[in-house]
């Protein structure tokens, strides 16, 4: 009866464990494409990946988003998630940004930043987006 | 007899354990909420070089652009009461949010003072030994 339990303890908290790499992987995905699609101004595949507070954020900063000059390349996207309980979580991004501005020049910063999440109708959005750091290379 | 001991030690050690990971996530806790009451008593007092060496990213752009209205501002401010709520805490300990309800005495000379809540959400991050704040949300409450 003992050994009963005991696997049945086991197996339970395996079964727990086992939805979380995926819900991981997911958002980790989402946390990507936004950083992709903000770069790229592609605001139509961004703005679908958030929600409440960064909905309004986004929208406010479209104009600004879409005159901005030059071009923009991620490399070295990493992403992992920093915490997850339920159906909120976040995500850290690390990637570096180079920058080509027309008859202005070339940056190149590393940029690490935190996506807050939340997981609404199956899909996990984006609810607010904050830079942690930004060095220069 | 002997096993019995061996698994008393064993439940002795796992809760001594657990005690330890709890402590050590309140002195977090504790670190966080005094960044907090220093940043917020420096912004009170007008002292952006205080409050600049206890922010990072989005906080830092945010304190670079209202430094000069916060050094502006004739009026007096001071910080009555404050408690704080951890909302989370990540999985390395490294970065949390800090939900801190305060109380603010506002005085504007020749017209007089007033007392306001707020309720504010801080996102703090672990550099080295030390929690800086990253995102600050500020907005009134309701307490009074």
């Amino acid at each position: 009866m003992r050994k009963l339990i005991i696997l049945v303890l086991i197996i339970g908290v395996m079964a727990a464990g086992c939805g979380r790499p995926s819900e991981e992987k997911a958002m980790a995905e989402v946390a990507r494409q936004y950083v992709e699609a903000i770069a790229s101004n592609t605001l139509e595949v961004a703005w679908p990946l958030t929600a409440g507070r960064q909905s309004e954020v986004l929208l406010q900063d479209i104009p600004h988003l879409l005159m901005r000059p030059g071009e923009r390349k991620i490399e070295d996207l990493y992403v992992y998630v920093d915490y997850l309980k339920g159906n909120k979580g976040a995500a850290i991004a690390s990637y570096v940004q180079t920058e080509s501005i027309p008859d202005v020049g070339t940056s190149r910063a590393r940029f690490k930043m935190v996506f807050e999440m939340v997981k609404l109708d199956k899909a996990w959005k984006i609810v607010e987006v904050h830079l942690l750091e930004r060095k220069g290379e | 007899m002997r096993k019995v001991h061996s698994v008393v030690l064993a439940l002795v050690i796992i809760a001594g354990l657990i005690m330890l990971a709890g402590c050590r996530e309140d002195q977090n806790e504790k670190a966080m909420f005094e960044t907090v009451q220093k940043y917020l008593n420096a912004i009170m007092a007008k002292d952006v070089t205080t409050a600049a060496a206890l922010v990072l990213g989005d906080a830092e752009i945010d304190l670079q652009i209202g430094a000069p209205n916060i050094k502006a501002d004739e009026s007096s401010m001071q910080m009555l009461k404050a408690n704080e709520n951890l909302i989370y805490m990540n999985r390395d300990k490294t970065r949390g949010i800090l939900k801190v309800t305060f109380l603010r005495q506002h005085e504007i000379q020749g017209i007089g003072k007033t007392v306001a809540a707020y309720e504010a959400y801080f996102g703090l991050y672990k550099l080295g030994s030390e929690w800086k704040i990253y995102s600050v949300r500020i907005r009134s409450s309701d307490l009074i």
